[in-house]
C-alpha cells in the first residue's frame, strides 16, 4: 500500500467514524448513567430520516441537523418515559423502538420523496497540508468538527461536574444514589435524552454530510456498532472514541482495499473489532469498568 | 441482569405485613392474575396501539378498515392463510421458549440473532454437507447440529461470565454481530457452504445450498390446504417440557430461585455457574434449534442476513408473555399472525413496513398492562398495610 492510498483509507476511516463518535459519545454518557441502548439504532436512522426532511422543509441543513438531533430526541424520550418512569424492560424497549423506526422510516419513504441535500466541505487552511492525517482531520464536512469540542465537553459533564457524579452514581449504584438524595430515575432519562439527540445528530451528519439522501436502512446495523465501541472502549471516554476510530478504519479498508487492488477477508476485517473487545474482556475482566447497574431498572423499595 | 431478582423477591429489612409480601412480580410474571381488570388493561393497550397505527395509515391516506381486513385475510381468512400463520409463529416460539430458560434463571440472553443463525448455519453445514444419511435420519441431524450450534455460541458466552466475570448482555450482543460476519463468511466460500457453482454475482446474493428435499419438517395436512410444516409441534412440545420443568424439577425450581433471588439460591446450594450457565446454552441450544427449524420447514436453505430480525422478536414475545412458557405459544402465534398479515399487504400494494409499525406499536402497550397491574397490587398492598398499622 502506498502512501495516497494510505491517505484516502484515514480520509475514509474518518468520515466513517465521525457519525460513530456522536453517537458514542452519547450512548458512552447513556451507559454511564445505567441504560444500555438498543435504541441507538433507531436513533441514528430516525435522526437521518428527520434531517432530510427537516432541510427540505427550512430549506438550510443546519436546520436539517437540528431536526434529526430532535428526532433523536425524541425517540430517546420515548424510551426513556418506559424505562424510567414505567420501568419497564430496557433492552425490549430498545429493540422495539429500534423496530418501529425502520419500520416507520421504511413506510414514509414509500410515501414521500425526499430531495438530496449536502453540507459543504470545511477546509481548514495549512493544517490539510500535513501528510497522511491532513486531509482526514481538517478537510470535511463542517459538521464533523462539532465533534471535537464534544469530547472534552462530554468529559468534563460526566468526570467533573456535579451532574455527571450523580449520573454516574445512578449508574453505579442507584440505591445509594438515591439514598443521598439523587433522583435516579431523572439523571438517567436526562442521560439518555443527551445520547438521543447526539445519536440522533450522528445520524443526522451520516445522511446529510456523507451521504447527501436518505435510504432505506442507510444506518445498517451502526447502532449497534456504536454499542460495541462503548464496551470496547471499557465505558471510558478515551476507549470509546479509540473503539470508534478502529471500526472506522476497518469499515474503510473493506471498502477501500478492493477498489485498491488488495484481497483481504472483508467478514475477518469487519468482525475483528468485536473479536478483539471480546478478548480484551477475556483477559481483563478483572479490571472491567461496566457501569454496575448498567441496564437494571431501579424502583425506590424495590430490594 | 438481576432486574427479576430486584423486581420479585420480597425485601428482607423493611418488609410490610403480609398481605403486601405476595405482591405480583412484573418480571417473573408468576403473580399477575388475569381476572377482569387485567383483560380491561390488556384490552385497553391493545386498541391504543391500534388507534395509532389507524391514526398513521389515515395520515398517508389509507384506510385502517382496508389494511385490517386484508391483515386478517392474510392470516387467518384461509386455511392457506392459517398455515402461513403458524409456519410465522414457530421460529419466534421456539426462540422465546430459548429465551426464557435463560430468563427465568436471571441470565439476560441478548444473542438470540446470533444463537439463531449460527444454530441455522449448523444445520445447513450437515444438511448439505453430510451425504451418507438421508431422509429422517438427516433431518434429526440437522436438528441436533442446530442445537449444538446455538448451544455453542451461548457457551461462549457462559464461559466469559462464569470463567472471568464478563456481563452475558456485553458478549451476548458482540456474538451476535460476530455471528453475522461468520454466516457472511461461510456463505461466500465456495470451499465452505456457498452454493456450487455460484460465483456469488446471482441475483439472489451469497447462499448456500438447499438441504436435501427428503430432510425438510413434513407438512402433514397439506392433503386439506394446511401447509404448515411439523416445526409448531416441537415449539409446543418445547413449551411444554419448559413450563413442566420449571413448575415440576427440583432443577427448575432451583432455576427460577437463582433468577428471583440469586441470594437465596446461594444458601440454598444452587450454583450460579452450573445452573445459570446450563440455562444460557440450553437457551441457546433451544434458540439455535429455532434456526434449524426455520432452515428445515420453511426457508430450506442460509443467505447472509435471512433472519430478518426472528432472533430479536423472539425476546419481545418472551416479553409480552411475561416470561411464562405457554403463554408464549398464544403470543408466538398472534406474532405469527401479524407476520403473515403483514405478507398479504403487500399484495395490496401497502409494505410490509407497516406491520412492523402495527407490531412495535403492540409491543410498546403491552409493555404497559403488567406494570400498571403491578402499580395498583402495590398501592393496594400499601393501602391494607396502612390499616394493619393503624388498627
Amino acid at each position: 500500500m502506498n502512501w495516497s492510498d494510505l491517505e484516502t483509507v484515514l480520509n475514509a476511516a474518518m468520515r466513517l467514524a465521525v457519525p460513530l463518535l456522536f453517537a458514542a459519545i452519547g450512548e458512552w454518557i447513556a451507559e454511564r448513567a445505567g441504560t444500555l441502548n438498543l435504541s441507538i439504532e433507531g436513533m441514528l436512522l430516525g435522526g437521518a430520516f428527520a434531517s432530510m426532511i427537516g432541510a427540505e422543509l427550512t430549506g438550510s441543513t443546519v436546520g436539517g441537523l437540528i431536526v434529526g438531533a430532535l428526532a433523536g430526541l425524541l425517540i430517546a424520550s420515548l424510551h426513556a418515559q418506559f424505562c424510567y418512569r414505567l420501568s419497564a424492560n430496557n433492552f425490549v424497549v430498545g429493540i422495539t423502538l429500534t423496530i418501529l423506526v425502520v419500520a416507520l422510516t421504511g413506510f414514509l419513504l414509500t410515501e414521500i420523496t425526499m430531495q438530496p441535500a449536502q453540507t459543504g466541505i470545511l477546509t481548514i487552511p495549512v493544517l490539510e497540508n500535513i501528510p497522511l492525517i491532513g486531509q482526514a482531520l481538517f478537510s470535511q464536512r463542517w459538521p464533523a468538527f462539532l465533534v471535537w469540542p464534544l469530547i472534552p465537553a462530554a468529559w468534563w459533564l460526566i468526570y467533573r461536574s456535579r451532574w455527571g457524579l450523580e449520573a454516574r452514581a445512578a449508574g453505579e449504584n442507584p440505591k445509594s444514589a438515591d439514598a443521598s438524595g439523587i433522583p435516579v430515575n431523572l439523571r438517567r432519562r436526562q442521560a439518555l435524552m443527551i445520547a438521543g439527540a447526539l445519536a440522533g445528530l450522528g445520524g443526522a451528519h451520516f445522511a446529510i454530510s456523507e451521504v447527501g439522501r436518505f435510504s432505506q436502512e442507510m444506518t445498517g446495523g451502526r447502532g449497534f456498532i456504536v454499542l460495541a465501541a462503548v464496551i470496547f472502549g471499557g465505558w471510558r471516554l478515551k476507549g470509546t472514541i479509540l473503539g470508534c476510530l478502529l471500526f472506522g478504519l476497518a469499515d474503510s479498508l473493506r471498502l477501500a482495499l478492493p477498489a485498491l487492488g488488495y484481497t483481504l477477508n472483508p467478514q475477518l476485517l469487519i468482525s475483528s473489532p468485536y473479536v478483539l473487545a471480546l478478548a480484551v474482556m477475556l483477559v481483563f475482566a478483572g479490571r472491567a469498568r461496566r457501569p454496575a447497574a448498567l441496564a437494571h431498572p431501579f424502583r425506590r423499595g424495590a430490594p | 441482569m438481576t432486574a427479576t431478582r430486584s423486581e420479585a423477591s420480597p425485601d428482607s429489612a423493611a418488609t410490610p405485613p403480609p398481605a403486601a409480601r405476595r405482591r405480583p412480580s412484573m418480571l417473573s410474571g408468576s403473580a399477575v392474575r388475569f381476572g377482569a381488570d387485567a383483560v380491561i388493561a390488556y384490552a385497553t393497550a391493545i386498541a391504543a396501539a391500534l388507534l395509532v397505527s389507524s391514526l398513521i395509515i389515515v395520515l398517508v391516506g389509507g384506510s385502517p378498515l382496508q389494511v385490517t381486513r386484508s391483515m386478517l385475510e392474510g392470516s387467518l381468512g384461509s386455511r392457506v392463510a392459517f398455515a402461513e400463520t403458524i409456519n410465522q409463529a414457530t421460529p419466534v416460539l421456539l426462540v422465546a421458549i430459548g429465551t426464557i430458560v435463560a430468563y427465568r434463571a436471571g441470565v439476560f440472553n441478548i444473542g438470540q440473532e446470533g444463537q439463531f443463525i449460527i444454530g441455522a448455519l449448523a444445520g445447513a453445514a450437515v444438511g448439505t454437507k453430510v451425504s451418507v444419511i438421508t431422509g429422517i435420519p438427516l433431518l434429526i441431524g440437522i436438528l441436533l447440529a442446530s442445537c449444538a450450534g446455538g448451544a455453542l455460541w451461548a457457551l461462549l458466552a457462559a464461559v466469559m461470565k462464569y470463567a472471568r466475570g464478563v456481563h452475558e448482555t456485553v458478549t451476548t450482543l458482540l456474538l451476535n454481530l460476530v455471528a453475522y460476519q461468520l454466516v457472511s463468511f461461510a456463505v461466500n466460500r465456495q470451499y465452505l457452504l456457498q452454493m456450487s457453482g455460484d460465483s456469488g454475482s446471482g441475483n439472489l446474493g451469497p447462499q448456500t445450498d438447499p438441504i436435501p428435499r427428503s430432510a425438510r419438517l413434513a407438512t402433514p395436512f397439506s392433503d386439506y390446504d394446511l401447509r404448515f410444516h411439523v416445526g409448531i409441534f416441537i415449539g409446543i412440545a418445547a413449551a411444554i417440557v419448559l413450563a413442566m420443568v420449571l413448575k415440576r424439577t427440583v432443577w427448575g425450581y432451583g432455576l427460577r430461585m437463582l433468577g428471583e433471588n440469586p441470594i437465596a439460591a446461594h444458601r440454598a446450594g444452587v450454583s450460579a455457574a452450573i445452573a445459570g450457565g446450563a440455562a444460557l446454552v440450553i437457551s441457546g441450544a433451544v434458540i439455535g434449534l429455532g434456526g434449524g427449524v426455520l432452515l428445515s420447514g420453511t426457508v430450506f436453505r442460509v443467505q447472509s442476513g435471512f433472519t430478518t430480525n426472528l432472533g430479536w422478536e423472539g425476546l419481545l414475545v418472551a416479553q409480552i408473555a411475561l416470561r411464562r412458557p405457554i403463554p408464549a405459544i398464544w403470543v408466538s402465534l398472534l406474532w405469527g399472525a401479524l407476520t403473515a398479515g403483514g405478507g398479504f399487504l403487500v399484495a395490496t400494494g401497502l409494505t410490509r413496513d407497516l406491520v412492523n409499525v402495527v407490531k412495535a406499536l403492540v409491543v410498546l402497550a403491552l409493555l404497559v398492562p403488567p406494570i400498571y397491574l403491578e402499580y395498583r397490587a402495590r398501592r393496594r398492598a400499601v393501602a391494607l398495610a396502612v390499616q394493619g398499622a393503624s388498627a
